[in-house]
């Protein structure tokens, strides 16, 4: 998620760090009434969306490389038909574009995008994180995704 | 399968994120750093000023406030029971830096002022340092005090008049 946030690898190594110290710090603020879970991810967007708001001129891409073997075949296989290159070429030319369209929306907009599409998480576990309702998830989500489309259409 | 090649959803791009690994050296670097921090933040030393901060907060602070009212106290009423004192002393001291009202007589002014001429010309007291190796009669007046005087009623010329004049109103002054 921090990555995902940041769009950097080493930022978000540090980053990570800093969270895991500042939960072992504050663990005796934790007092049942989220799950951990929720807890700790709370003290990582807070830590990213700091991060993000100190470091807004400075930040530039820096990327992971992809597992081929944890995406789907089928969508590799759509992608380099439909745009007529070798799958290394295309996932590497589609990783920079998704980073580059996640990094150009609002923190508020891509941590939901980040936290539903890519983590997995339902509605209510990211308001309950994020602390803002279902309906506000759901409607950032949405704008999100609409602006994501939008730079992406080439590949949709 | 050529339907779903022609429509690729925008969940299904993001998936793609979700692949993104580091790789192994990544997260024994990750580990390595972060034990590293974990350990300063544990061990972080403390400072002199932390551990007598710390105790003089926890166990000195109630007795050194109570020291501090009782002193503060103490000097309160210290000032208040010797102000009067300090006041008169004060004024004591301001009167004794005060100079003599007269402390040169002008002689000349003295001679020309018949009234003082008039009421005290037969009365010549000088000021010598031998004079009180003089023997006085017991019934001369002892404002004479170390004077030469002359009880005689012969009259005095003027030189001696000038100064006699100037002595007997400084006399007068002493009575």
């Amino acid at each position: 998620m921090i990555y995902n946030m940041t769009g950097n690898r080493e930022d978000a190594s540090d980053l990570a760090q800093d969270v895991f110290i500042k939960s072992f710090r504050s663990i005796n603020r934790f007092r049942g009434n989220a799950s951990f879970y929720t807890w700790i991810y709370r003290i990582a967007v807070n830590t990213s969306i700091t991060f993000i708001k100190k470091s807004k001129k400075q930040r530039f891409l820096n990327y992971e490389t992809i597992n081929e073997e944890l995406v789907s075949q089928e969508i590799l296989e759509s992608l380099t038909a439909k745009n007529k290159t070798e799958k290394g070429a295309i996932l590497s030319e589609l990783q920079e574009k998704l980073n580059a369209g996640l990094q150009k929306l609002s923190s508020k907009h891509r941590l939901v995008l980040i936290l539903h599409d890519i983590e997995g998480m339902d509605h209510k576990s990211i308001g309950a994180i994020t602390k803002t309702s279902i309906g506000t998830v759901r409607s950032r989500l949405h704008y999100a995704k609409r602006e994501l489309q939008a730079y992406l259409k080439d590949y949709l | 399968m050529d339907q779903k090649k022609d429509n690729i959803s925008l969940e299904e791009l993001l998936k793609i994120k979700s692949a993104e690994r580091p790789n192994e050296q990544f997260w024994e670097r990750f580990d390595l750093e972060l034990n590293e921090r974990a350990l300063k933040t544990c061990i972080k030393k403390e400072t002199w000023g932390d551990l007598i901060g710390f105790n003089l907060v926890d166990k000195l602070l109630p007795v050194a406030s109570t020291v501090a009212v009782v002193l503060l106290l103490g000097l309160v009423s210290f000032v208040q029971f010797f102000q009067p004192n300090a006041q008169q002393s004060f004024k004591l001291a301001e009167a004794s830096s005060y100079e003599p009202m007269a402390e040169t007589i002008d002689v000349s002014l003295l001679a020309n002022n018949s009234a003082v001429s008039e009421d005290y010309a037969v009365e010549i007291i000088t000021l010598s340092a031998d004079s009180d190796k003089l023997d006085f009669e017991a019934d001369i007046i002892p404002v004479a005090i170390g004077s030469t005087a002359d009880y005689t009623d012969s009259t005095p010329d003027t030189t001696t008049l000038k100064y006699t004049q100037a002595y007997t109103q400084l006399a007068s002054y002493a009575f």
